[in-house]
């Protein structure tokens, strides 16, 4: 069990910044995914706390203690790699030995005993004297999973472990993990560049792009709160709206005009009439995801815009209706009873409470 | 006969041609061997595709016997020899070369392929070594190992087969190294290894194939060698092809049926150690087979 603390954390490869200034703090026992995607340094972070690489600067601390300098071996993590790594030449059971027996030399019964109990975890007792080479995909990415869970580590890395996988054995082992997970209570950081995945299964986010940590919160926080646009645009399986808005303000409410022929403008009153105060007059985009929008009959007088359907998504559990008004194309997920035809004239409204404010020069949401 | 008949005979005569052609001076050094001194030195021109009444005397003789012929001239006027030294000079110079060059280039083979040790130069450099023919830089290493008292010694033979036999090592076991994905070492460095252990029991293990199959193409190189053993060492120390090509006598100069014999010793080590690694060899020549 461990608590992990990363503070101002840099990793520079000559002139790449793999990782830029990453602080984060991750409580005893968490669930964190980091989530970003490809080449934003997920990876590079995961090998600085296994140890495989040491920061350029900055400090992390495992319980308090500074883990700079120590040995990848001495640090009591496991790490499921995005290629999984067994040894080809041994069978399942020498692989998922070999950190006991091979380097910690524990006596046959000890490994014995751990190895079946592992095995027993992941469903592949039976599966122990085949050659690794010769076993599943799927099974292999369990003896990895095994290997890496044998020493009882502290500190569980996996780094995007189920990319290699097919879709229904991966759905499959994110639902097994998160429950080995709460059996386990280890601390346990899981890579991903898919969102859906990190949403499904961690108590909280780390976002990064670029090598810049852009937001950590729960799964809650960075759907319904997104710090910022990239974050905005990165989670949610639909992506967000963004339209161009021009601010202003009347009596104490903010005001969003669109630039849709006969649109109305969009009035918020919850006190957001302060944001307009300090950014002046910089260019501002709205955000609003899909299923906050709702459609309605174009003659009913709620609605914000009009538009016509240009496609329709039927996706089963829910339809993603596109329609375009003026020269704006708006997604909308609707429930699948909901099913327009294309060039169907409709009215759309936005629900207010999920309107989301970005700065285009910073990209931060101002709400 | 249809055209597909005719192009697969076509096809089977030229391959057994040719087969014929590489295969003939093996066909002729073995039956050589085993021919009386009158059949591989016809004084009558003559020529014995085959030998007549076969015979050990060419064996005999390398190793010291008294020769046997039934025409009575025997090896009259030449003095006995014996084999058994160069063979075991040349086992000891071209098996610890070949142990050198692979201690030396399997470390730098992983340096590179791993660590990227060198930059990008190093292992071009290390292959340039291997573009000089031997003939053009045999002189000046003459000279050098004279100075370091090199010349004629064991250790001389051992340095110089090691070396110009290193580069390639590392450019075989780099290639499977290169093969290897980084994580392997990674995995076994986070259970607790060492670099070093990490290598050791993660990778060299998945590079036996390849290591068996480098270890014996090296081998066959240093064995074969007879310039520059010639050139650094002879007097004293004398491997076996040199010792090969100095087997003549006064009544028939150049003793071709005895050189046969030899020949024939000579290539038994190499098969034998082909068919010993026989299994690893198919590996070696068909690895690329980790799953990714
Ligand atoms: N050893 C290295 N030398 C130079 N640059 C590197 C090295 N390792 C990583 N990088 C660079 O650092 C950046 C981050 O790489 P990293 O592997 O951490 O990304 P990632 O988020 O894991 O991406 P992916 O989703 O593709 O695995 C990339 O631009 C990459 O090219
Ligand atoms: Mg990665």
């Amino acid at each position: 069990m461990a608590k992990i603390e990363l503070e101002n954390v840099w990793k520079r490869f000559g002139r790449v910044e793999a990782v830029v200034d990453l602080t984060l703090d991750i409580p005893d026992g968490s669930f964190i995914a980091l989530l970003g995607p490809s080449g934003c340094g997920k990876t590079t972070t995961m090998n600085m706390l296994s140890g495989l690489l040491q920061p350029t600067s900055g400090e992390i601390r495992f319980n308090g203690e500074v883990v700079n300098d120590l040995h990848p071996g001495k640090r009591n993590v496991g790490f499921v790699f995005q290629n999984y790594a067994i040894f080809t030449h041994m069978s399942a059971f020498d692989n998922i030995a070999f950190g006991l027996r091979v380097v910690r030399k524990q006596p046959a019964e000890t490994v014995e005993r751990e190895v079946e109990r592992v095995a027993e975890l992941l469903d592949i007792s039976h599966l122990l004297e085949q050659r690794a080479a010769d076993l599943s995909v799927n099974d292999m990415q369990k003896v990895a999973i095994g290997r890496s869970m044998i020493t009882n580590p502290g500190i569980f890395l996996l780094d995007e472990p189920f990319s290699n996988l097919d879709a229904a054995f991966r759905a499959y082992m994110r639902a097994e993990m998160k429950k080995l997970q709460r059996e386990l209570r280890q601390t346990m950081i899981y890579v991903t560049h898919d969102q859906v995945e990190a949403m499904a299964m961690a108590d909280h986010i780390a976002i990064m792009d670029l090598g810049k940590l852009q937001q950590y919160g729960t799964p809650d926080e960075v759907y319904n709160s997104p710090a910022n646009r990239f974050v905005a645009h990165f989670v949610g399986s639909t992506t967000m709206n963004f339209l161009p808005a021009e601010l202003g303000a009347t009596d104490g409410s903010l005001e969003l005009r669109l630039p849709i022929p006969e649109a109305r403008p969009i009035v918020l009153e919850d006190g957001s009439a302060k944001l307009l105060d300090e950014k002046g007059e910089r260019g501002h985009t709205l955000g609003i995801r899909p299923e906050h929008l709702e459609l309605l009959d174009p003659a009913n007088e709620r609605a914000d815009a009009r538009g016509t359907v240009l496609l329709v998504e039927p996706l089963g559990a829910r339809n993603i209706v596109h329609l375009r008004a003026g020269e704006i194309d708006f997604r909308v997920v609707v429930p699948p009873t909901i099913r327009p035809r294309v060039g169907d004239a409709l009215g759309i409204e936005l629900e207010r409470k999920y309107v989301h404010v970005f700065d285009d020069m910073t990209g931060k949401a101002l709400r | 006969m249809s055209a597909k008949t005719l192009r697969t005979t076509a096809r089977t005569v030229v391959i057994a041609l040719i087969l014929a052609l590489f295969l003939f001076p093996v066909y002729w050094m073995i039956t050589m061997a085993f021919k009386p001194q009158p059949q591989w030195a016809p004084t009558t021109g003559e020529t014995y595709w085959f030998p007549e009444s076969p015979t050990f005397g060419n064996f005999k003789r390398i190793f010291g016997g008294e020769p046997t012929d039934e025409s009575g001239l025997g090896f009259l006027t030449s003095t006995p020899i014996d084999a058994t030294d160069s063979i075991i000079t040349s086992l000891i110079v071209a098996g610890l070369g070949t142990v050198l060059a692979l201690l030396v280039g399997i470390s730098t083979a992983y340096g590179i392929s791993r660590f990227r040790a060198g930059g990008k130069l190093l292992p071009f450099a290390i292959l340039q070594l291997r573009m000089f023919p031997p003939i053009a830089v045999i002189i000046p290493i003459l000279f050098l190992w004279t100075y370091l008292q090199l010349n004629d010694t064991y250790w001389g033979l051992i340095l110089i087969y090691g070396a110009v036999t290193f580069p390639f090592v590392v450019w075989l076991m780099r290639s499977f190294f290169d093969e290897i994905p980084r994580e392997i070492a990674e995995a076994a460095i986070v259970d607790g290894c060492s670099n070093f252990g990490a290598f050791r029991k993660a990778i060299l293990p998945l590079v036996k194939g390849g290591l068996a199959t480098t270890a014996l193409f090296v081998f066959i190189l240093n064995w074969s060698d007879y310039l520059i053993a010639l050139v650094l060492a002879g007097s004293r120390v004398i491997t076996a092809p040199v010792f090969l090509s100095q087997i003549r006598s006064a009544s028939t100069g150049v003793e071709f049926g005895s050189q046969a014999a030899l020949a024939l010793i000579l290539i038994l080590p190499p098969v034998i150690l082909a068919i010993a690694i026989q299994k690893h060899l198919v590996r070696g020549l068909t690895f690329g087979a980790i799953k990714r």
